[in-house]
């Protein structure tokens, strides 16, 4: 394909909302150490470079991003809720968000990246826990933020919105748990963005060492204003050897949030990574969640739903990529579009030629609840090894008439019917979901989205 | 009162073509009656379009009951009324399990529909339902671990016609239309299902049997038979009727029938 020669202008550095000042401005509010400007400026410089991702490149053919206005956006970096001591203080949207009521191992509440509350269950830190907010981290832990931040998982240079958030990032959860340390209760995390125009840029990383388990639950969460805002954020995950990592997002932005991620865990030897999702909001999402199995006998599960209506537009995009022996994936993803919404999948499995005996699975089924709307779902796989499994599936299909009419003909009305059709499509998913305060919540979502 | 299914010159067509031409029938309240043909007679196709299957066209003719004529109705608004089906081929449908599907059927029968968040606003209390489906499921020798799995997923082809026939021991339909329950039944079930069908049977339920086999109306005694060839009933009589075809076979009234039409 020949090379488009026609030199395009930078959006975001046009709107001059987002710059190397402004980035230099946290690092000086945030009082932070010279290493961390230092990475800010490097991403900056990395981003200054990159071009903005088109329809033109093969990942964002399906989502085009033209319709966000930067000039309109800034980088909120207030909060119009001062920080609470007691979780009974905060606003009922964020107290939902956060499971009041249920056992947690710490709660954490970030609104437009500033923290607003925090709490951690008593003799976790005995025991070497950390759980606490990004920026409070490379103050009080800077050896492992040093270590970790965007080094050996997710790298600057990947792309213009990660650049862009390794330059701008505020807020974000840092969990560390230590060698054989199994932390019992969820860690549960609520980032919520507020105010027209905001934009906020969250990095989330968790390491957990040899043997340690660990979950965490994350919430988003929006004001519905009526302009645009922005959620660029980074969630890094590093698995030690024997390590369990069980990630759940619950994703409710409002219908003018662009939303850009880029997850990623990189697996030692032995290690288990569950992702747990279920993408529900947003205007636009463009989402990466990437296992990288480097250790021998390591293994990555997804259970992930989704539900788009009116015109949203929802991209998501998974790699399984086997590096050591013996590994697994095994992913699993089911969504519903409605109105003139449009989800795309992209799932890729990729075994490299050391990844022998791997056992990878991706799945992705869609239903269609109108005519308008529209799933796009293109699994592939890349297999240089010749002692695997692996497979892909992937179906976009409608409510079978004849489910309806078997249910009709027991005396259910065809909204009912439709409606237990839908639930029991997404059940599978739900059954696998081993976090039952997510499942309880995606379900209820769900089931919340397919009425009216 | 009693109600009655009356079928009047019912004609139907599947994907353009005629296949029931002009069938009469009446099936009261406590009456049980066998309808036998040949294979592509339209039998199903009668189920079916009784029921009210988009797929099927209804050309002309009226169907009856409690004052309504059927053939207006939503599906749902025909069950409501008191029809039931239980079908030659129940349909797989994944996710939902049994008893959730039970529970939504009773409560929409009994005028209480579940509403969004899976709870019921009217309908049978919880505790009544369980104890009901407990009842029915032992009284048709269905293990209970039935209840909690996907709608006739991966049941064998008898179990999926014992779970159509607990559907209707739980809804207690007026008229209720077996078609082909006997067939992929093994001798013990089809005794275990058709003694539950007569347990269930009496004053208030009339019954309308499909079957090519004499072995179920051995337990389940029909006061007419039905002769049904080319989308017409050309022949009713009692009992002995299905003995005399099990017998014969349907030569004479397929003759007959090629004779009226040359
Ligand atoms: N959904 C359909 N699509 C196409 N053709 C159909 C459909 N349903 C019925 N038919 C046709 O209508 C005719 C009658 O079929 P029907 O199933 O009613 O017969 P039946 O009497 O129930 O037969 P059997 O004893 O084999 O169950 C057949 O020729 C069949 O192929
Ligand atoms: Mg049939």
């Amino acid at each position: 394909m020949a090379q488009q020669s026609t030199i395009v202008k930078d959006p975001v550095i046009e709107a001059g909302v987002f710059t190397r000042h402004a980035t230099l401005a946290l690092s000086e509010r945030l009082n932070e150490p010279e290493w961390m400007k230092e990475k800010r400026q490097v991403a900056w410089s990395i981003f200054e470079e990159m071009p903005m991702p088109t329809t033109s490149d093969e990942d964002w053919r399906r989502t085009d991003i033209r319709s966000l206005k930067w000039d309109q956006l800034q980088l909120s970096v207030d909060s119009n809720l001062s920080p609470v001591s007691k979780l009974a203080e905060l606003p009922e949207h964020l107290r939902l968000a956060l499971d009041e009521g249920l056992d947690a191992s710490g709660r954490l509440a970030l609104v437009n990246g500033q923290v607003v509350y925090h709490e951690l269950a008593e003799g976790l830190s005995e025991q070497g826990v950390v759980f606490t907010d990004m920026a409070s981290a490379v103050h009080e832990h800077p050896e492992l933020v040093q270590q970790y931040f965007m080094t050996e998982c997710v790298a600057p240079s990947e792309g213009k919105f990660p650049a862009l958030n390794g330059a701008l990032w505020q807020g974000g959860a840092f969990i560390y748990v230590p060698k054989g340390v199994e932390v019992k209760g969820p860690f549960q995390v609520v980032v919520a963005l507020e105010g027209e125009g905001a934009a906020i840029f969250p990095h989330t990383l968790i390491i957990a060492e040899r043997f340690a388990k660990v979950t965490c639950i994350e919430e988003t969460v929006s004001s519905d204003g009526a302009g645009q805002a922005l959620n660029n954020g980074i969630v890094e995950i590093v698995a030690g050897d024997g390590a369990q990592v069980r990630y759940a997002e619950v994703q409710r932005w409002g219908e003018n949030v662009f939303n850009f991620n880029t997850k990623r865990a990189i697996h030692h030897p032995d290690s288990l990574v569950v992702w747990e999702m279920g993408q529900l909001g947003g205007r636009l999402t463009k989402t990466y969640i990437d296992s990288i199995l480097r250790g021998n006998g390591s293994s990555a599960e997804l259970n992930g739903v989704y539900f788009v209506g009116d015109k949203q537009h929802l991209d998501l995009d998974t790699l399984t990529h086997h590096i050591g022996l013996s590994t697994g994936g095994d992913l699993l993803l089911k969504g519903a579009a409605r109105d003139s919404a449009r989800a795309v999948f992209q799932g890729m499995i990729k075994i490299d030629p050391t990844g022998q005996q791997t056992n990878s699975y991706l799945k992705n089924e869609n239903l269609l609840l109108s005519d308008h709307a529209r799933s796009d779902s293109i699994p592939s796989l890349e297999i240089d090894a010749n002692d695997v499994r692996a497979s892909h599936g992937a179906t976009v299909s409608r409510v079978d008439e004849e489910y309806i009419f078997y249910l009709q003909s027991r005396g259910i009305s065809r909204n009912t019917a439709v409606r237990m059709i839908v639930e029991g499509f997404f059940s599978s998913v739900f059954d696998r979901m081993s976090e039952e305060r997510v499942r309880e919540k995606l379900a209820a979502a769900v089931s919340a989205r397919i009425g009216d | 009162m009693t109600s009655t299914l009356s079928i009047k010159d019912l004609r139907v067509s599947v994907e353009g073509q005629l296949i029931l031409k002009g069938l009469d029938l009446e099936v009261k309240q406590g009456e049980v009656h066998a309808l036998m043909g040949p294979n592509g007679s339209g039998k199903s196709t009668l189920a079916y379009s009784l029921m009210g299957h988009p797929k099927y066209e209804v050309e002309g003719g009226e169907v009856w009951l409690k004052g309504q004529n059927i053939l207006e109705l939503t599906p749902d608004e025909r069950a409501r009324l008191g029809l039931f089906l239980a079908f030659q081929y129940p349909t797989v449908i994944p996710g939902v399990s049994l008893a959730n599907f039970l529970r939504a059927a009773v409560n929409a029968i009994r005028g209480g529909e579940v509403n969004g968040n899976g709870k019921a606003q009217v309908g049978v209390p919880i505790a009544e339902f369980r104890k009901m489906l407990t009842e029915k499921m032992e009284l048709l020798q269905m293990d209970k671990s039935f209840a909690r799995r996907y709608l006739n997923d991966g049941f064998s082809g008898g179990e999926k016609k014992r779970a159509e026939i607990l559907q209707m021991a739980m809804l207690e339909p007026e008229i209720a239309i077996l078609d082909e329950t006997d067939s992929g039944l093994d001798i013990d079930a089809l005794r275990i299902v058709s003694e539950g069908v007569n347990a269930l049977s009496g004053p208030h339920m009339g019954i309308l049997v499909i079957t090519h086999y004499q072995r179920i109306l051995n337990y389940i005694q029909p006061d007419f038979v039905h002769v049904m060839i080319n989308g017409r009933i050309v022949a009713s009589g009692g009992a002995e009727l299905a003995h005399e075809l099990e017998a014969q076979g349907y030569d004479r009234y397929l003759k007959q029938v090629s004779e009226v039409s040359r």
